[in-house]
């Protein structure tokens, strides 16, 4: 039975790559926006990781230091210093800015750093920024080494450049001085978005609260919920779409074959083992387009602008998904091949 | 030494609110080497008959008995094993699997059967061998003519060397030429061992068989009935020791 299946395989060929790259582009859909759901999850681990801090104090009530602009005075940032518990705190600001770089206008999330401090960017191509023109950016703001840009009407260098540093589905950092930033966002006032620190402190002014990096990140998620559940649903709809893609070819190549189904069954083959040879073509089919998938979601994702990581766990789903998909699409030729009428055989054409 | 009989078959369906009644009370028999024709108009119920004899489908009433095995009583896997081991089965419109080459389409049914491959491509190129066919046996039927695609079919309904092989009009689609091959090898299968059995309206086949077994419509029956026809009951004559074709006096088993 199974060299019929494959010989029938061989047959259709056309027919079944059709499928193939129908199920494939559709297949390598789903993983691109799986990846993109886990993009925004990585780009704020990157980004929090990248500041090194163990907690962030924020004004009592701000949701966060990436979500919402509150301001912590020197006196404070002074007093987190001396906290128990607290090893090393620095101030930082964040705030999203607009980059001019010759015509072009980027939105960037402006992140100001103590040089030698918390948030100081040590991983990167280049140097650090240590001059008041110095500036660490993401590589997506695209420009290069020694290349300038302005944020407002002060005048930058490209000192350093990072990968994966970005917010809100690839919005690129911008790291600079934190005084250099203080004078870009509060007209030089002494003021910070947020104390990082090593360690945590064990207790906090009354209007001072910490957050962990895990609560950093979820409130800095929190914004993008909306867009990750809808990213998902079309996922899932894709999925829907794609299977419906190989149930129809499936139905249709029952419907082709129902004489030589008819026919098998003269010669002695089982309705079960029909149904075999069917499960095993959607199974082919629907594999091919996940191997396809894997290759075109490769070539696409660099494409992308949106922060793409693809989890290994959705490039080991995908031939489950696709068999289990497979099978049910199978499912639909079912009927076909166990009413196959083996006296219909004898049939005129 | 195997003898078909059937008995009082009936096989009843509904269709678009009237009970049709393809086959009414068919009883006849044959014996084992026997080149059996089963003659009537298009519609008499010959191919459902055969379907019967097949085991392809079930009668409403009646026995069919092959040998020793009652074929109207079988089910599931022992109905499967009778199509495979003990019929062989000549469809009209050839019905080779399109996908597979001719050796494939003789292939299959040993597959089907759980033969070994190699033992199972050894046989099916005797049997295309037998049937003239060895050149061909890469070629999908689309590339074969009428003739060579029946002979491929015929090939494939003796990889069990069944006892009994069924053909439903085998000549209706082929022209003068290639309907005296198949009837050749069909006729030259009726031998001791197996009998072979023709559905047809073609009078060629007639001319060759030791038996005509005449469905004729209820209706005309009576006004039907040739010299030489003895009415079997109402609806089936049979003729018997029919002159042969000189040709194919002499029976040698394929």
């Amino acid at each position: 039975m199974w060299s019929i299946t494959v010989h029938d395989l061989r047959y259709r060929s056309r027919q079944f790559l059709i499928a193939v790259v129908g199920a494939g582009l559709l297949f390598s859909m789903t993983l691109l926006l799986a990846g993109m759901a886990a993009g925004f999850g990585a780009e704020v681990k990157t980004t929090v990781a990248g500041i090194g801090a163990d907690a962030w104090v924020v004004q009592r009530g701000a949701t966060g230091p990436f979500t919402s602009v509150s301001t912590i005075n020197a006196t404070e940032i002074t007093e987190v210093e001396a906290e128990p518990g607290v090893r090393r705190a620095d101030p930082i600001v964040v705030a999203p800015q607009v980059a001019r770089v010759g015509k072009r206008l980027a939105d960037v999330y402006l992140v100001g750093a103590r040089p030698g401090g918390l948030g100081e960017q040590r991983h990167h191509r280049g140097g650090t920024a240590v001059r008041s023109g110095d500036a660490v950016v993401d590589s997506r703001l695209r420009l290069g080494m020694g290349r300038h840009f302005f944020l407002g009407a002060r005048p930058f260098t490209v000192v350093g450049i990072v990968r994966g540093h970005s917010l809100l589905g690839g919005t690129p950092e911008v790291y600079i001085d934190v005084g250099v930033a203080r004078s870009l966002v509060f007209a030089d006032q002494p003021y910070a978005t947020a104390v990082v620190t090593t360690g945590v402190p064990q207790r906090l002014p009354s209007d001072l609260e910490a957050l962990s990096n895990a609560q950093v990140m979820h409130d800095t998620l929190r914004s993008m919920d909306n867009g990750i559940d809808s990213i998902n649903n079309t996922r899932r709809f894709m999925w829907g779409v794609a299977g419906l893609l190989v149930a129809a070819l499936m139905y249709v190549s029952a419907l082709q074959r129902a004489r030589d189904f008819a026919v098998l069954k003269a010669l002695g083959s089982s309705s079960t083992l029909l149904f075999c040879g069917v499960a095993f073509q959607a199974v082919v089919v629907t594999l091919a387009a996940a191997a396809l998938a894997v290759g075109v979601a490769r070539i696409l994702k660099p494409v992308l602008t949106l922060p793409v990581a693809i989890p290994m766990s959705a490039y080991l789903l995908l031939p489950v998904t696709s068999v289990v998909m497979g099978l049910l699409a199978s499912g639909v030729a079912l009927s076909r091949a166990v009413s196959a009428d083996p006296a219909s055989a004898f049939a005129a054409i | 030494m195997s003898q078909l009989a059937v008995s009082d078959l009936t096989v009843e369906f509904r269709s678009g609110g009237y009970i049709v009644r393809p086959v009414n009370q068919v009883s006849f028999a044959a014996s084992d080497g026997e080149f059996v024709a089963v003659l009537g108009p298009s519609g008499c119920g010959k191919t459902t008959l055969l379907s019967c004899i097949a085991a392809l489908m079930t009668p409403t009433a009646g026995c069919i008995r092959f040998g020793a095995t009652e074929v109207t009583a079988l089910a599931g896997r022992a109905r499967a094993q009778y199509r495979r081991h003990t019929v062989g089965v000549v469809f009209q419109a050839f019905n080779l699997i399109p996908s597979l080459t001719a050796n494939g389409n003789v292939v299959a049914p040993l597959h089907l059967a759980g033969v070994p491959r190699r033992a199972a491509a050894q046989r099916a190129s005797e049997l295309l061998e037998r049937v003239g066919l060895a050149d061909r046996a890469r070629h999908r039927p689309g590339q074969l003519s009428g003739g060579q695609q029946q002979r491929v079919a015929l090939a494939r309904a003796l990889v069990h060397e069944p006892p009994l092989i069924v053909a439903d009009e085998p000549t209706a689609y082929l022209d003068h030429t290639q309907v005296e091959e198949i009837l050749q090898l069909l006729h030259g299968l009726a031998a001791p061992g197996r009998m072979v059995l023709v559905a047809t309206h073609d009078d060629r086949v007639t001319r060759l068989a030791d038996q005509v077994v005449e469905l004729v419509p209820r209706r005309t029956a009576s006004g039907r009935e040739p010299e030489g026809v003895v009415p079997a009951d109402d609806l089936v004559v049979g003729r018997r020791d029919m002159a042969r074709s000189s040709l194919l006096k002499e029976k040698t088993r394929l």
